[in-house]
């Protein structure tokens, strides 16, 4: 065998177990469209916005190995801020964007400047009592937040005259909300800033000897991922029709994470997978019994053991076998 | 845990006059890097006293001593990632300070680490290409990466070309053998473009045929650069270097040709004469 057949394999699987999940996505997210049904579309928008806030968390945990227990911190922020300015200036669609993506880089900026020079289980508890002030203001800041009942009855999405308040409109907004999403982390990702995350992540005082400034990488990340996940989080009380303070609470954050593990840390689709299992199981299941989080537990025992790398790379190695027989 | 018996260390009370070199002051090229009354302190143990050493422009100085007798501090001092207690380091003329780490970097102060510090999930060429692009302005950018990937992976490629590796930059650095990352990791330090370069024992845990490949390679690059290295092979010191350096305890004890380190009196009681007991 040549070198060349011996090289890289496993970047040839990731890059197969990707085709495959993005073939994956796209069939699922095509589903609720075929079915048109207002429960699929709704439920369909839930799993692509809460998705690209996986999505943009696995770029920091894939891709920069940053585990951040606040990340629901950003995302329930942007969720926060577009639902109150809805309230007094309009739910007009750029709008409710830009303050989304304003408010997910301030706290993600916030987030990545206090863990500056911190690591391991000091990162992970820095993440989480930056997300847990938020969570604090969200609930006790009841004039502005609705405290514990959090908020709802905000005005309907438009654009201009158009109104976005039917399950199509909103499926379709939180589908393109996803694709550039998508775009955007991966374009951070294959950029030179993106290698050096990477860089980062394996060899951290390496890279600080090749030149490079860590903590100027490391905010960077940051910003793209809270802008990524400010945008998805803007247009989700609209699709709820609800935000309330466990969207940033840091069990919301450690949903994320078990999401982007089952999905499959350090793929950009592995996001969106996991987020269908977690959400069509706390749906399904949920209907039948309270204890619908047994059943998630019992999944993400499972997937540890059986897809450690998640169902995106297992979907490679299924793939990459197929392909040798 | 010391490569010398505890009877060596005790020996190391030798008179510090070593003469500094043997060529007259008026013919030595140019201090590139210079260390002037260097301190570093643990809590009570004293690390480092008073070292002072001038690296010049195009020699390969070696930088010996037993375990313990604060090579790899003063390396740390000179790239920044430790804060001397006392004394200066100048580079070019330049007193660093406090400058941090990436910045004497970016300056051409490269160093390796004692252990082989490469990117192992991925290839070769992309672990060059990333001390590469750290030395352009385009290190952090987000977008276009494509262009500045393909610039990168040129230059990546030609010293890859160079060398023992040629046509494996495909290949995933988690597949090689040690003595192959270790050449990985000279070439991500050859490709800062080192005004200094600081070896931390590049050769241990390598047989002899990838030591002697690893040293042809500084070899092939010694035009440009001025090396420092540490090495507990007393061999490759003698063989490669121009001037040597002997640390112990702390204490700079000489500084000279290899000739005259061989024979200085001090340099064997406190290292070359214990090993070669040892050794006997």
């Amino acid at each position: 065998m040549s070198t060349g057949l011996q090289a890289a394999p496993l970047v040839a699987k990731r890059r197969l177990g990707d085709r495959i999940a993005l073939a994956l996505v796209s069939i699922l997210a095509l589903a609720p469209l075929i079915s048109g049904d207002g429960f699929s579309l709704r439920f369909g928008a839930e799993i692509l916005l809460i998705g690209t806030a996986v999505m943009s968390l696995n770029l920091l945990i894939g891709g920069g190995g940053l585990v951040s227990l606040g990340h629901a911190a950003v995302f329930g922020a942007a969720g926060y801020s577009a639902a109150v300015a809805a309230g007094a200036l309009g739910a007009q669609l750029p709008l409710m964007l830009v303050i989304g993506i304003v408010a997910g880089v301030l706290i993600a900026g916030i987030m990545g400047l206090v863990t500056l020079r911190s690591s391991g289980l000091f990162f992970l508890v820095l993440t989480l009592v930056v997300g847990q002030m938020v969570w604090e203001l969200a609930f006790r800041w009841r004039d502005v937040t609705g405290g514990a009942d959090g908020l709802r009855g905000f005005p309907k999405l438009a654009l201009g005259s158009l109104r976005l308040d039917t399950p199509l409109a909103l499926y379709l907004v939180a589908a393109g909300i996803a694709l550039v999403g998508w775009m955007v982390t991966r374009s951070f990702q294959q950029a030179p800033i993106g290698q050096a995350l990477a860089g980062v992540r394996d060899q951290p005082i390496r890279m600080g000897a090749l030149g490079y400034q860590v903590g100027r990488i490391r905010v960077s990340a940051f910003l793209v991922a809270g802008a990524v996940a400010g945008a998805a989080g803007a247009i989700y009380p609209f699709v709820n029709q609800y935000i309330g303070p466990t969207s940033v609470h840091w069990s919301m954050s450690a949903a994320l994470i078990i999401m982007a593990v089952i999905g499959g840390v350090g793929s950009l689709y592995g996001g969106y997978l996991g987020t269908l299992v977690y959400l069509f199981v706390q749906t399904e299941v949920s209907s039948y019994t309270d204890r619908w989080q047994l059943v998630i537990g019992l999944i993400f025992v499972a997937t540890v053991i059986l897809m450690p790398n998640g169902i995106a790379h297992w979907l490679g190695q299924r793939g990459a076998r197929g392909g040798q027989a | 845990m010391s490569a010398l018996p505890s009877s060596a260390r005790t020996t190391a009370s030798v008179p510090s006059a070593a003469p500094k070199t043997s060529v007259p002051s008026s013919t030595q090229p140019r201090a590139l890097l210079r260390i002037t009354d260097v301190a570093k302190s643990f809590g009570a143990s004293r690390v480092l006293e008073s070292v002072s050493l001038d690296v010049r422009a195009g020699e390969t100085l070696g930088l010996i001593g037993p375990n313990g007798a604060g090579k790899t501090t003063l390396f740390n001092i000179v790239t920044g990632f430790l804060r001397a207690d006392a004394g200066t380091v100048l580079f070019e003329g330049r007193e660093l300070g406090a400058m941090p780490p990436p910045a004497r970097a970016r300056l051409g102060l490269v160093r390796t680490f004692q252990k082989s510090l490469v990117f192992p999930t991925q290839s070769i060429r992309r672990n060059v290409a990333m001390a590469v692009r750290a030395q352009g302005s385009g290190a952090y950018r987000w977008w276009g990466g494509r262009a500045a990937h393909a610039q990168a992976d040129a230059a990546a490629q030609a010293l890859i070309d160079g060398c023992a590796l040629a046509g494996r930059g495909n290949e995933l650095v988690a597949d090689l053998s040690y003595g192959e990352q270790r050449i990985v990791d000279m070439l991500i330090a050859l490709a800062q473009s080192p005004r200094v370069l600081l070896l931390d024992e590049p050769t241990a845990g390598l047989s002899t045929e990838e030591a002697a490949q690893l040293l042809a390679l500084v070899r092939q690059h010694h035009a440009q650069t001025a090396v420092v290295l540490i090495a507990h092979d007393i061999d490759v010191v003698f063989r490669e270097c121009d001037r040597i350096a002997v640390l112990d305890l702390g204490q700079l004890i000489a500084v000279d040709t290899p000739e005259v380190i061989r024979q200085h009196p001090g340099v064997r009681a406190a290292y070359l004469g214990a090993l070669a007991e040892v050794q006997a």
